[in-house]
């Protein structure tokens, strides 16, 4: 399974930010999202900023609370200490950490930002 | 029941002479009467403003408000509401805003900030959660919107702050300068970016992070489902508006005999295609944008790739924006008006009045009121979109002829005397927008009557062109329900596009304002809601504004339309010939439907006591706008 973003069409509304800290936290609070959306640095256009599942974050959990599960990486809640060692390997800054939350907020590709989308700029693709 | 959660009840109250910030609880009982947005700016406009303030001066007070829904997974919930005295009309002003500055207004903790007094210096305020500081701000004195929005993000090393501020009109206290949050949207009417300017405030600058509580997530989530799943089925909320944005309403406006042209000389615009959605969507749309969590995404964002105006970005054009610049001023230059929209949003300044006092100096030019001397050499004739471009650097800077304009329509009759008032075309002291009274009568009565002056927001109908075909009295009453129904997202904090105007019939509202609502309401707070309490509180609200008004001294002959939709008939189009012939009996019957005095304005002393404002009354008999000493409340 894949993410995939098409900047050409993203209208930069947070609703994948939103549904994502819903689906996970129960939360209203973008800041628990594990998708950001921001400015590109094309005027009018969008970023979006999640994880790609390349697995830095593992190789980097001291308490071996993230696993691989066909291709995606997920944090065992149960097993992370709150240390943030992923937080700082993680080259593109993509391990979110979010306010009152120890545990790290990590895409972990339930699709429901992909299935909210509007615009259809977030797409789950089988890989 | 108590509230409980959707809410902070909390109010953030800074006092810019004195440096002073205070956190404050609102009280329940104020969130029940008022919900929340409008209700909460009009409340603590009544009781925190002096009715002699000099809007300009420290004693105005400037009032942000969420709503209940404000920053949560509701459809289209990104919006708030800033108001306080008008600098522009002398009475109650505001202004609702989208983008992304609410919500995260409402993730820093508070429903409400209420900025007084006045800097000694340019300041920012700062809220990061808990955290509010008053900085200094002399380095982005003079700086544009999007300057402004740049520069803080870079000085906090933070672009997840969120930042509302004034451009150069906002600072040279133009009067109907607006508050831009995100660069693009506009809380444009009634001046509230001058109010802030004359604060020495440049921006409000939130982060936030908390998580909005809810009382019944897992309810909330399922009345949210059912009513993302009827926006986003809907053809003209889940289609139209992503495909046009309001653009449209050019080509409707056109085909009513109703699109305000030169100045309202006419109401039909020959070139209106070279204008209209289908040209912007071809030519210069590159993107369909969103404000916070809206899938109806109607906002534009254009550039001009070629010819005159290539290199200009702009977000937006509303069809608003396109008639203020367009068929308003015989311009059929879309590139110009997304130049002039472009301008707008850096200086600061409501592009809808900006269009409107240009018009208004265009009329004046024709008629040999302002001479080409007057104008600083500039040739307003109509269509001249080079005299536009230059006015509007000239208004925002307050320069020469600009100067004259930017102290809006009353005191630029004032100063240019010679009859001038007979094409100021304004009520209350602002310019309505673009859709001619004369062909959609009863409609467009909502200019006469809105709190704020001419403005189109305050009431919305769907079957508007039925409402000239049945007595008056009948259509009083349509038009006081329909007031209420498009109040509710001015309360709750969400967008009026998705729930009310942009419904495929109007059950499909109703289902959405006043059942899915309620229950979102109810999801969200604890608090016990349902459609009919919610229209009271629209009803209230209305009450409210109007008792502001009647503070600020307002009379039935206020509650006017111009002249020239009265007496002067149409001269082309498919309303050929129409004069708003229905005014006098349409003002008796909407008064007596809204329970105002004829010979007053003032309303009756049983509105206060049915809708629970006893202590506005209270207020209002004191001063001897309400017979003292009479009906119950004393």
């Amino acid at each position: 399974m894949k993410l995939s973003f098409n900047k050409a069409v993203c209208s930069g509304c947070r609703v994948c930010e939103m549904i994502c800290a819903y689906v996970h936290f129960q939360a209203n609070n973008p800041r628990k999202a594990a998708i950001r959306i921001k400015n590109s640095e094309t005027r009018g256009r969008y970023a979006a900023y999640y994880c790609n599942q390349c697995g830095a974050c593992m190789e980097a959990c001291p308490a071996g609370a993230i696993h691989e599960e066909n291709g995606v990486y997920r944090i065992d809640r149960d097993l992370c200490a709150g240390c943030h060692a992923c937080v700082g390997a993680c080259s593109r800054g993509l391990m979110y950490t979010a306010g009152d939350e120890d545990i790290p907020v990590k895409c972990d590709l339930c699709g429901e930002c992909a299935r909210e989308c509007p615009s259809k700029a977030l797409t789950l693709e089988q890989v | 029941m108590a509230i409980r959660s959707g809410y902070w009840l909390k109010l953030l109250d800074i006092d810019l002479s004195a440096g002073k910030i205070e956190k404050k609880p609102i009280p329940e009982e104020v969130a029940e009467k008022m919900i929340g947005g409008r209700g909460f700016v009009s409340w603590f406009h009544y009781f925190n403003i002096d009715p002699e303030a000099d809007p300009l001066g420290p004693e105005n007070a400037l009032i942000f408000a969420t709503g209940p829904l404000t920053g949560t997974l509701a459809p289209a919930s990104g919006r708030f509401v800033v108001g306080g005295k008008s600098p522009l009309t002398g009475i109650m002003g505001d202004a609702n805003c989208g983008g992304q500055w609410g919500p995260e207004l409402k993730f820093a903790g508070y429903d409400v900030l209420i900025v007084r007094g006045r800097a000694g210096r340019p300041a920012v305020i700062k809220i990061a959660d808990d955290d509010v500081e008053i900085e200094p701000a002399e380095a982005l004195w003079g700086k544009n919107t999007e300057e402004t929005e740049v520069l803080l993000r870079e000085k906090y090393n933070d672009d997840s702050f969120q930042v509302a501020c004034i451009g150069v009109a906002g600072e040279n206290l133009v009067r109907f300068a607006g508050i831009v949050c995100n660069s693009e949207h506009l809380a444009a009417r009634t001046g509230m970016g001058a109010v802030m300017g004359s604060k020495n405030l440049k921006a409000i600058a939130v982060k936030g992070t908390k998580s909005i509580p809810l009382y019944d997530h897992q309810e909330f989530k399922k009345l949210r489902d059912e009513l993302w799943g009827i926006v986003t089925g809907d053809s003209r909320s889940g289609e139209h508006l992503p495909q046009y944005g309001t653009t449209s309403l050019v080509d409707l406006h056109n085909s009513l005999g109703g699109l305000c042209t030169r100045n309202w000389q006419g109401a039909y615009f020959e070139d209106y295609r070279m204008i209209n959605g289908d040209t912007l969507n071809e030519k210069y749309l590159i993107n369909t944008t969103a404000c916070f969590n809206c899938p109806s995404r109607c906002d534009r964002y254009s550039y001009v790739s070629e010819g005159e105006f290539k290199g200009t970005y702009v977000g937006g054009p509303e069809y608003y924006t396109i008639l203020s610049f367009g068929s308003k001023l015989g311009n059929n230059n879309l590139a110009s008006i997304l130049k002039a929209n472009q301008l707008c949003n850096r200086y600061g300044l409501d592009t809808g009045t900006t269009g409107g006092m240009i018009a208004f100096a265009m009329e004046c030019y024709e008629k040999g009121l302002v001479t080409k001397e007057d104008a600083d050499g500039l040739e307003l004739n109509w269509g001249n979109y080079h005299a536009v471009l230059e006015l509007i650097h000239n208004i925002a800077d307050r320069k020469g002829f600009g100067n004259i304009l930017a102290q809006g329509m009353v005191r630029a009759v004032g100063s240019i005397g010679k009859g001038a008032e007979k094409y100021a075309i304004h009520i209350k002291g602002m310019d309505p927008p673009t859709l001619d009274p004369r062909a959609l009568k009863v409609y467009n009565f909502r200019y006469a009557i809105a709190s704020r002056g001419g403005d189109h927001l305050r009431i919305s109908a769907h079957g508007a062109y039925e409402l000239d075909k049945m007595p008056v009295e009948e259509a009083a009453a349509k038009l006081k329900f329909w007031q209420n129904i498009v109040t509710v997202p001015d309360l709750i904090g969400v967008c009026k596009f998705p729930y009310t105007f942009y419904s495929e019939t109007p059950e499909v509202t109703f289902k959405k304002v006043l059942d899915l609502v309620p229950g979102l309401i109810r999801a969200a707070t604890g608090m016990e809601m349902n459609g009919d309490k919610l229209m009271r509180a629209s009803e209230r609200t209305d009450l409210l504004e109007r008792s502001l008004n009647i503070r600020y001294g307002l009379k039935p002959a206020d509650d006017v339309l111009p002249d020239r939709f009265l007496k002067e008939p149409l001269p082309a189009g498919p309303k050929k010939g129409a004069v708003y012939d229905i005014f006098d009996d349409l003002k008796k019957a909407y008064y007596k439907c809204a329970k105002w005095d004829p010979e007053t304005g003032v309303p009756e002393e049983v509105s206060y006591r049915e809708l629970e404002l006893g202590d506005v009354a209270r207020d209002l008999k004191k001063r001897g706008y309400l017979p003292a000493g009479k009906g119950e409340i004393q």
